[in-house]
């Protein structure tokens, strides 16, 4: 059994990054295309090897490839992004083309906190834009 | 030499390297960037620029990915708002500036940075929509400073809360202003002007209920005066023209201007239509049509240039709070203006605990500081000379 993605994960494609924002402790991740390929297949019912079978690549797999793949993974697992329980998804959906022609070790390329989340004016009696009408 | 205004406006419609050409304070550049929040916007533009040093590529860079993850979160509590507003009987909500453009005229979310997401619905509804967004765990983010004030003068309820994550979404039921204050449009010539809001799946999923937005023609009179009118030049910020510059661009063709300049003649809105558009070309050359602004800045047969008035004003950037206050008074009218005066001034207990949480039990010693620093606040902007008109 892989590893599946949160469910208190939100995610999105910006580019060819993908950034991830952990909706308990706000803090956003960004994956590099590598990580956004394997991110967008942890269903639950992939490892490591099945990532590696998935791979059509212009050149051969490095040796320690494999390796890097159980480290991002790890990565993911302690910044608490992915759960390992639960059964995988009856229907395992196919994956995207890998985005490289050659493999490219898949990183968490970015990582802070997002503080000052819900900075709107009905968050900050100090801005001047709040001030628009009398809220003394 | 160019100003980091000027030079931003000039970055983000693409005319940069009119600008290049001097040494560039690229710090100063960022920060103007930032509170202007088209920050986003800018890193978006000069990402592959090898001009834009590490430190700065980073510090846009971060912005974008804030934008990006805050928003992220906004929708999926508005989804989880619409899902629950299915099957109510409810009318679909009309999504007003950045939450309905971000995801229909941005190329990603994320470069629309926005602090809340402002959904219109009528006012008969709002009664409903409290209730159904207490269910979606949200809750006013503010009591009323008197029993009846908020719907007596105000036009939106800001509400704060969510299923996953703290959000904040404002219910309007008016436009600009509260209902008794001139500015204030009639709210069902916009209701009647809306079109299907289509966020992409990856921003909202398909099976929430759909939301709408305003028509190109309804949307630009609505930005137009929540920059002039609510806000003001003085304070608007540079993303809500690029707001007027994106949707002409790209939805131009859709404007039905004969139309948008007779409902802005009818609201007394024409200066602030023309004064956003002004803006809004020598900022980013926003293409429209030729002799507009002429036949915007037409004086009014009944000689009655309030509007004008307003957004003179407005653009005073010496104003202090007592001078909007004292506006904002004048325009509700006296009876609604002593109401508001009288909760100013006397606000309840409830709202005094939430305004001044670090004061615990004293709060009631603050009402005599409260009117200490009204009568200071009126007193200076009283003294301070007022610009004509």
């Amino acid at each position: 059994m892989g590893l599946r993605r949160a469910a208190h994960v939100a995610w999105r494609r910006v580019g060819d990054e993908t950034v991830l924002i952990h909706l308990r402790n706000k803090k956003i991740f960004v994956l590099n295309p590598s990580g956004g390929f394997l991110w967008h297949g942890l269903d639950g019912a992939r490892g490591t090897e099945e990532f590696l079978e998935s791979l059509t690549l212009d050149h051969p797999i490095p040796e320690g490839a494999s390796g890097r793949i159980d480290s991002f993974l790890e990565n993911l697992r302690e910044a608490d992004l992915v759960d390992a329980e639960g059964a995988p998804d009856e229907e395992t959906p196919s994956l995207p083309e890998y985005p490289l022609p050659a493999f490219v070790p898949p990183e968490l390329v970015w990582q802070e906190e997002l503080r000052n989340f819900g900075l709107s004016c009905i968050f900050l009696s100090g801005d001047e834009l709040c001030n628009s009408g009398p809220s003394l | 030499m160019v100003s980091d205004e000027g030079l931003l406006a000039g970055i983000l419609s693409g005319r940069e390297e009119e600008s290049f050409s001097e040494p560039i304070d690229w710090r100063a550049l960022v920060r103007r960037a930032v509170d202007e929040r088209v920050a986003p916007l800018l890193f978006w533009k000069l990402a592959e620029d090898a001009r834009l040093p590490e430190g700065e590529r980073n510090l846009l860079r971060s912005e974008l990915y804030r934008a990006e993850a805050s928003n992220l979160i906004l929708y999926r509590e508005l989804g989880r708002l619409l899902e629950r507003s299915a099957g109510s009987g409810l009318n679909p909500p009309v999504l007003l500036k950045g939450g309905a453009l971000a995801s229909s005229l941005y190329e990603e979310i994320g470069h629309r940075p926005m602090g809340d997401i402002d959904v219109f619905i009528p006012r008969e509804d709002l009664d409903r929509w409290l209730e159904l967004a207490g269910k979606a765990s949200f809750r006013r983010l503010s009591p009323e400073m008197s029993p009846g004030l908020d719907r007596a003068i105000h036009y939106h309820v800001a509400l704060a809360g969510g299923t996953e994550s703290e959000a904040a979404i404002e219910i309007h039921y008016g436009l600009v202003a509260g209902e008794s204050d001139w500015r204030a449009p009639d709210p069902r010539w916009f209701l009647e002007r809306t079109e299907e809001w289509r966020p992409p799946p990856s921003v909202l999923s398909t099976s929430s209920s759909p939301a709408r937005q305003l028509d190109p023609t309804a949307h630009l009179l609505y930005l137009s005066a929540h920059a002039m009118l609510q806000h003001g030049g003085a304070s608007a910020r540079m993303i809500w023209f690029y707001d007027i510059h994106l949707l002409l661009s790209r939805w131009g063709g859709r404007v039905r201007w004969s139309e948008a300049l007779e409902q802005a003649r009818v609201l007394q809105w024409d200066a602030a239509l023309a004064a956003a558009l002004e803006r809004s070309r020598a900022l980013f050359r926003t293409d429209f049509p030729d002799g507009l602004l002429e036949e915007l800045e037409v004086e009014p047969p009944d000689g009655d240039a309030r509007g004008a008035r307003e957004v003179r004003r407005r653009r005073d950037p010496g104003r202090r709070r007592a001078d909007v206050v004292w506006s904002e008074l004048r325009s509700v009218g006296i009876g609604r203006g002593f109401l508001w005066a009288l909760g100013i001034l006397f606000p309840r207990p409830e709202y005094m605990r939430w305004r001044y949480p670090e004061a615990g039990c004293l709060w009631p010693a603050l009402y005599p500081i409260r009117w200490a620093r009204v009568l200071w606040e009126g007193s200076r902007a009283l003294l301070r000379k007022r610009p004509a008109g």
